[in-house]
């Protein structure tokens, strides 16, 4: 079936959009973010050669099933301050020559200790053998103290029925965006995909990372939607910077660039290089006709 | 109790197979396809995310075609799908359908590469707008549809204020700017081609407080803000943040009070409810008056006359 198209009048601001048709049909346009969280690296082995690359320092971009790797702020780093846009990681954490304490970070804002003697093979600090999710990283040399950073979003358009102001009081009380009211939200096939990002060559790929389903709850009124745990309405959860929150959900499987797998409760996961939490951050729903 | 325990079990043990049976008729359907470059019919090992809404909720899934281009989702439930390409260099291509029990549905996808749009934003004064955030948004069928990231792009401008961006060759799009202390925007619709020049404008604070009748302050009413004429914008495009800006939400603080920032300088509509009082809805001419003091009637509860006290 085709849906009448309406045209409309644009003073000011619609003056730009010229030309534009709407869809005559109620629809609840939901967007939903996701985030990560907790980001530790662990011996990177990227872009060690110089050249035109600034090594042993890069940006970082995350492939997902929500989005696709952009060299803005997927997953920050810890080189410059969090407020800036790329923050970048030590990509080459691995070689001697970057191993020292300005190019580590380990995890803790309140320890500043040196490389620890015979590292990687023994690593004599006790206070990072706790990192999440199972305090055998023993490995750890980096990790980003700039929150959470948003990394994919979709965008759903949900036909509903029309609002309705049932009580006659110029609000609407029913129908639109509340016919979602308590559904839940949920993304399978949860991964993300860590590069380096590069310019002028290719982007190296550091390493994937398969996380369990996520699901949000849809509050609604018949003009928007939030998720539950949204009080502000901001469109933010709002326990979203607290990392130790059990929204946030780690790897089940690690998998670097030759295929090697590893599972998150593997006493040794050799494929592990670089670990994160996600979740869903933002959820936000607006009624359109 | 022994035979209540018996029957229990019993029907429980027959009624089992039924449930899973019926959970198997609902999860039947299937969909396949194979996606291929348009040019030189060369199989294209694309990502694909599907969008499903069925009488439970929203599922999002995601897979990937095999080196031949083959791909299949199985085990899929009644109800509405939208399924999206991507792959790195390649414009997005869509299809939404519906799908029954049994359904096995094919969808061949033959994609086409993208092609760089570059663009210019500035602020009022036409100064270079550096690190705004650029999207593109592209018109969008009617009914159940869905775009992710992948497919808007999302690009920083640099010092001078420039931007590339990778869109469809085809399909007509808008694009978006965003900046710090600026109110989203977005361009005239259009296809790929010219460059795109975008001027940013500050929008107006608004403000206000919600009190009950008699003046006390009502903390946590939900205050919204909407330019109705704006919102057209998102109907099309899914242009999520720049309808954002034309119906704002917040809620109140403990003193009663709300603010809005970057609001466009316009008609609006201030819409104010509380679970214990009566919803109001005000016109709200930013351009004239900035500061709003609302004034909701409680509701209350009424009280059984068994329970009145002499």
């Amino acid at each position: 079936m085709k849906h009448p198209r309406i045209k409309f009048l644009c003073p000011l601001f619609l003056c730009l959009l010229a030309g534009v048709v709407a869809h005559a049909q109620p629809r609840c346009v939901v967007r939903v973010e996701l985030v990560n969280h907790n980001r530790y690296a662990y011996q990177t082995a990227e872009e060690c050669e110089g050249g035109f690359h600034t090594a042993p320092w890069g940006n970082w971009g995350v492939n997902s099933n929500v989005g696709r790797r952009t060299d803005t702020d997927q997953f920050k780093g810890w080189k410059q301050n969090c407020s800036d846009t790329k923050v970048e990681w030590n990509s080459c954490s691995a070689r001697l020559l970057y191993r020292t304490p300005n190019y580590l970070n380990f995890p803790s804002p309140t320890v500043y200790l040196g490389y620890p003697l015979f590292y990687p093979w023994r690593d004599v600090y006790d206070w990072n053998d706790f990192v999440p999710p199972f305090g055998q990283s023993s490995n750890v040399d980096q990790y980003s103290p700039c929150g959470w950073n948003s990394y994919g979003s979709t965008t759903l358009a949900l036909p509903v029925t029309a609002r309705v102001d049932t009580n006659g009081d110029g609000v609407f009380d029913k129908g639109g965006c509340l016919d979602l009211n308590g559904k839940p939200f949920t993304t399978t096939g949860n991964f993300m995909s860590v590069y380096e990002l590069d310019s002028p060559d290719s982007d190296d790929h550091i390493q994937t990372m398969l996380f369990p389903d996520l699901t949000a709850t849809l509050r609604c009124t018949p003009d928007g939607c939030w998720q539950v745990g949204d009080r502000n309405l901001d469109g933010l959860h709002d326990d979203i910077g607290d990392f130790w929150s059990g929204d946030y959900r780690w790897p089940f499987l690690y998998e670097n660039p030759a295929g090697v797998q590893s599972r998150a409760d593997e006493r040794r996961p050799l494929a592990k290089r670089v670990d994160a939490s996600i979740r869903i951050g933002r959820l936000q729903g607006l009624f359109t006709n | 109790m022994k035979p209540f325990f018996l029957a229990t079990s019993l029907l429980i043990a027959l009624l089992a197979p039924l449930a899973s049976r019926t959970a198997q008729t609902e999860n039947r359907a299937m969909l396949r396809g194979k996606i291929t470059d348009r040019l030189t019919s060369a199989p294209v090992a694309a990502e694909l995310g599907l969008a499903i809404r069925t009488a439970k909720g929203i599922v999002m899934k995601h897979t990937r075609a095999n080196e031949q281009g083959d791909f299949q989702f199985s085990n899929l439930p009644v109800g509405d799908y939208h399924l999206s390409t991507k792959y790195d260099d390649y414009a997005v291509e869509h299809a939404g359908f519906s799908l029954q029990p049994d359904d096995a549905r094919v969808f061949d996808f033959h994609l086409v590469k993208t092609v760089p749009l570059s663009g210019v934003i500035t602020d009022e004064k036409k100064r270079p707008l550096a690190d705004a955030r650029v999207k593109v948004s592209y018109e969008q069928a009617a009914g159940f549809t869905n775009t992710f990231q992948w497919e808007e792009g999302d690009v920083r401008t640099d010092a001078e204020g420039r931007f590339t961006i990778a869109v469809h060759p085809e399909r007509a799009f808008i694009v978006q700017a965003a900046s710090k202390g600026f109110m989203d925007s977005g361009s005239p619709l259009r296809r790929a081609g010219d460059e795109v020049a975008l001027t940013l404008t500050r929008g107006i604070k608004v403000s206000g407080t919600v009190t009950d009748e008699f003046g006390n302050p009502l903390a946590e009413a939900q205050v919204q803000i909407v330019a109705e004429r704006e919102q057209a914008i998102l109907s099309t495009f899914l242009a999520f943040e720049v309808a954002q800006k034309a119906q704002q939400t917040t809620v109140t603080k403990a003193d009663g009070t709300f603010q809005f920032e970057n609001v466009s300088p316009n008609e609006h509509t201030l819409i104010v409810r509380h679970p214990q009082a009566e919803s109001q809805r005000l016109e709200a001419d930013v351009t004239r008056k900035t500061e709003f003091a609302v004034k909701l009637n409680r509701v209350y509860a009424p009280v059984r006359k068994d329970r009145i006290q002499r």
